[in-house]
């Protein structure tokens, strides 16, 4: 008996369809897996069996829940999503209600779920499911980790005992520590109950790690779906094969470049530190925090370094303070054999390093065409004719493989990979030695992220650049790094080449990060 | 793009329309009126809305539509040039708070919270102790009074395009804080500065009705649509149509400015403007 059975539905927004003509079923007991990148349509799918489309949507088809189509009635439908649905977004920290406690949203769960006279028994055993502590109960979203607050949302999801849980990208804004529990929690509590899952992600290995079916969406479509087993060992459509090859990582780096580490290192740091005083007037009260706390570190020309850490361990603050955006509290940072402390970097260095964003969407200013964007580094190298301006551009356009004509859009007609394509040809732009890259490909589609990484070490090769990596993604440092710094609470425990670090960790820290790696899929 | 958006608020279209038709009857009174808005004729005083006087004759027998018409045109004048020295100095000192901060930052924001400690009417009444009242008085006290109004909302705008990446890439390019202020913040603002430059529009019609209702603003034989409510007030039980055209022009056209205020605000906000599609899907 199929929990869940979707037939013929399409969804579109005026007229522009989002998903086409979606069949699928999903059988009591078993753990489903949608995967899809941006826009193919999965978050709608999962939407509409909640009944909780947009309204703008125009729905076709038919969408029934445990035998029943879904009631068309508001109140019913409320009751359906209160009883026998839990949801699980992505960002808890807007799913919660900022101003009441996780305790009294939990609570409020349970009284929906119409369960309040046992409220004094479920509740302890709900958080225990989820791994909270009673003392959580009084806190505000806020003063939990990412992690917690995830937790928080499963408890209220599992509140009512529901037969579906659905669970879209729960892990994809944590770090990688974490993304690992929650999976593994998950996992857990459908084994324990028994329970139906519908699980969305555009993260393979997450799929493959705890789901039994799977789906493959692409374009509103579902183009493939099978037993795990089978779709990851035998795909058959063409978009699944190139999702699976993209998301193994080769290691493109053979060997470090051979001008490489003899030539003596283009940045050195000493005892650096970026110190934050907090208390407002009485700077006595707290403590300072040291976001990045006396680090020394070197790198040679012609290497790609990367530095791993959890999130708020300071690995973007080391990077801002490395290209100029932030001043150092204390120690030095030379480059290229000149010292600085940040933000004083003479502009004729700063020509020589850049900086490359995570975020692709937020990098181009959308009122400016990507040629006045990209031609804004052109500053740093003093006044400069209209011809050779055009020539650098034209130069730097086409080493990312996008064309000249390019020049004259604006930022909204690219895609996030041909955008941070043009955010490494600004970086390109005034020929820099260095370049820090700042999660070059955490925000972008799985099947874009090895083009991108492909592109980042053909140009190293062809222009000689050193990289400095910042990430928390193993695979991927793995696959380009010659040498790995790993950063916790503001210092480096621990460097490395990459196989060597991976596989024989020293520092707690590392062996955690190890340890949450997700199991690479057979092939 | 922006005839789309216009089309999908109604609201937006009758508001401007409103209050372009108010604005163009002020413009007409510069070259025509159907009296001259000087000419006293004691004999036809407190005539009734008739053919000759539309909308009747007031105490002095001059037409009330030719006093309206040239009222209208008096108190838009006065509100826009206002908005204009709030826009000019306002939105310069919001920008450069953000793009300098620190001290820049706490010296614009003390200024504000000073300027605003001020209502419109204080200015004023300094102003006009100083030099007089008149028409140059009521603007540059709406003026001061919109100067702090600007730089927090260019402040508030350009604070969260500052956290954008953009800002930090311009920055890395070498563009010093003027620069990017005009380059990246200023046109990433402009929606957010009309739109608030539409309702102190309408603020400041207001303003300039109460300032010359009270005496401090437009002086006689010029006439604006305060000034008229102020001649019509004594005689507000005998003759009532006297206050009522006036002050139903005041409230038409301050209506119309905050629809139309609405409503650029619902087309231009991008949060709104992209709802369905780019969200929500995935």
């Amino acid at each position: 008996m199929a929990l869940v059975e979707i037939e013929h539905l399409s969804i579109s927004f005026e007229g522009a369809p989002a998903v086409a003509d979606l069949s699928l079923r999903i059988e009591s007991g078993e753990r489903y897996g949608i995967i899809g990148e941006s826009g193919s349509g999965k978050s709608l799918t999962a939407l509409s069996i909640a009944g909780l489309l947009p309204e703008a949507a125009q729905v076709d088809g038919s969408v029934s829940f445990d035998g029943a189509p879904l009631p068309q009635d508001e109140t019913a439908l409320a009751r359906l999503r209160g009883k026998r649905i839990g949801m699980v977004f992505q960002e808890p920290m807007t799913a919660l209600n900022p101003l009441m406690t996780i305790g009294e949203q939990i609570e409020e769960a349970i009284t929906l779920a119409g369960i309040s006279e046992v409220m004094a028994v479920v509740l302890p055993k709900l958080l225990e499911e989820v791994g909270l502590a009673p003392g959580h109960v009084g806190r505000y979203p806020h003063q939990l980790s990412g992690g917690q607050r995830q937790r928080a949302m499963i408890a209220m999801a599992l509140a009512s005992q529901p037969e579906l849980m659905i669970a879209d990208e729960p892990t994809s804004a944590l770090d990688a520590i974490t993304q690992r529990t929650v999976l593994d929690l998950i996992s857990d509590i459908c084994r324990r109950r028994n329970m139906t899952l519908l699980f969305i992600s555009h993260d393979i290995r997450a799929v493959a790690a705890l789901c039994s079916r799977v789906g493959v969406m692409h374009a509103g479509r579902l183009v493939e779906e099978g037993s795990t087993d089978t779709i990851f060992n035998a795909p058959q459509a063409d978009y699944t094969r190139k999702l699976l090859a993209a998301s193994r990582m080769e290691r493109r780096q053979a060997t470090p470049s051979p001008s490489g580490p003899d030539k003596g290192p283009i940045l050195r740091t000493k005892q650096l530190s970026r110190v934050y005083r907090q208390g407002g007037l009485w700077p006595w009260r707290d403590a300072p925090v040291r976001a990045v706390d006396a680090v020394s570190l070197s790198i040679a020309t012609g290497e790609c370094v990367a530095l791993v850490g959890p999130s708020g361990c300071g690995k973007t603050t080391l990077a801002r303070m490395i290209v100029g955006l932030d001043d150092a509290s204390d120690g030095d940072l030379v480059f290229d054999g000149t010292p600085y402390r940040g933000r004083n970097l003479p502009p004729r260095l700063r020509a020589g390093m850049s900086l490359v964003f995570q975020d692709p969407f937020s990098s181009f200013d959308p009122r400016m065409t990507i040629g006045e964007s990209l031609g804004e580094p052109m500053h740093l190298l003093g006044p400069s004719s209209r011809e050779e301006r055009n020539a650098r551009l034209a130069e730097a356009i086409e080493a990312v493989g996008l064309s000249v004509s390019m020049l004259q859009r604006f930022p909204h007609e690219f895609s996030g990979g041909q955008r941070q394509r043009l955010a490494i040809a600004r970086a390109l732009v005034t020929r820099p030695r260095l370049v820090v890259l700042d999660e070059p490909v955490s925000a972008l589609d799985v099947s874009v992220r090895g083009d991108v990484l492909s592109l980042l070490s053909q140009l190293q090769q062809e222009h000689g650049l050193t990289y400095l990596i910042i990430s928390h993604d193993l695979d991927m440092v793995s696959a380009m790094a010659n040498r790995v710094l790993v950063m916790e609470k503001g210092r480096i425990v621990e460097e490395g080449e990459p196989k060597r670090l991976f596989s024989q960790p020293q520092h707690a820290l590392t062996k955690a990060l190890v340890a949450a790696r997700l199991p690479e899929i057979a092939a | 793009m922006i005839w789309q958006s216009v089309r999908r608020h109604p609201s937006l279209v009758i508001g401007l329309m409103a209050a372009a038709g108010f604005a163009l009857l002020g413009l007409i009174s510069l070259w025509w009126t159907p009296y001259p808005i000087e000419q006293i004729n004691i004999a036809r005083r407190f005539l009734g809305p008739m053919a000759d006087h539309w909308l009747g004759t007031d105490h002095l027998g001059r037409d009330m539509l030719s006093l309206v018409m040239r009222g209208t045109l008096t108190s838009f004048v006065v509100a826009a040039l206002g908005v204009l020295i709030g826009v000019g100095i306002g939105v310069p000192l919001g920008l450069a708070a953000v793009a300098w901060g620190g001290l820049v930052e706490w010296l614009v924001l003390r200024f504000s919270d000073l300027t605003f400690a001020f209502p419109a009417v204080i200015v004023a009444i300094l102003i006009a102790a100083l030099a007089g009242p008149g028409e140059t008085n009521a603007i540059v006290a709406i003026g001061i009074f919109n100067i702090p109004v600007f730089a927090r909302v260019a402040r508030g705008g350009a604070l969260a395009i500052a956290t954008q990446d953009y800002v930090a890439a311009a920055r890395l390019a070498g563009l010093g804080n003027a620069a990017i202020a005009a380059r990246h913040l200023l046109p990433n603002i402009m929606s957010l500065l009309i739109v608030q430059g539409t309702i102190q529009l309408s603020l400041g019609i207001l303003a300039e009705a109460g300032l010359s209702y009270i005496g401090l603003g437009t002086q006689p034989p010029a006439t604006s649509l305060g000034l008229m409510l102020r001649d019509a007030q004594s005689l507000f039980l005998i003759h009532p149509s006297l206050s009522l055209v006036p002050g139903l022009t005041i409230v038409l056209i301050v209506i119309a400015l905050n629809i139309a205020g609405d409503g650029l605000r619902d087309a231009m906000d991008p949060r709104l403007r992209h709802q369905g599609l780019s969200h929500g899907a995935g």
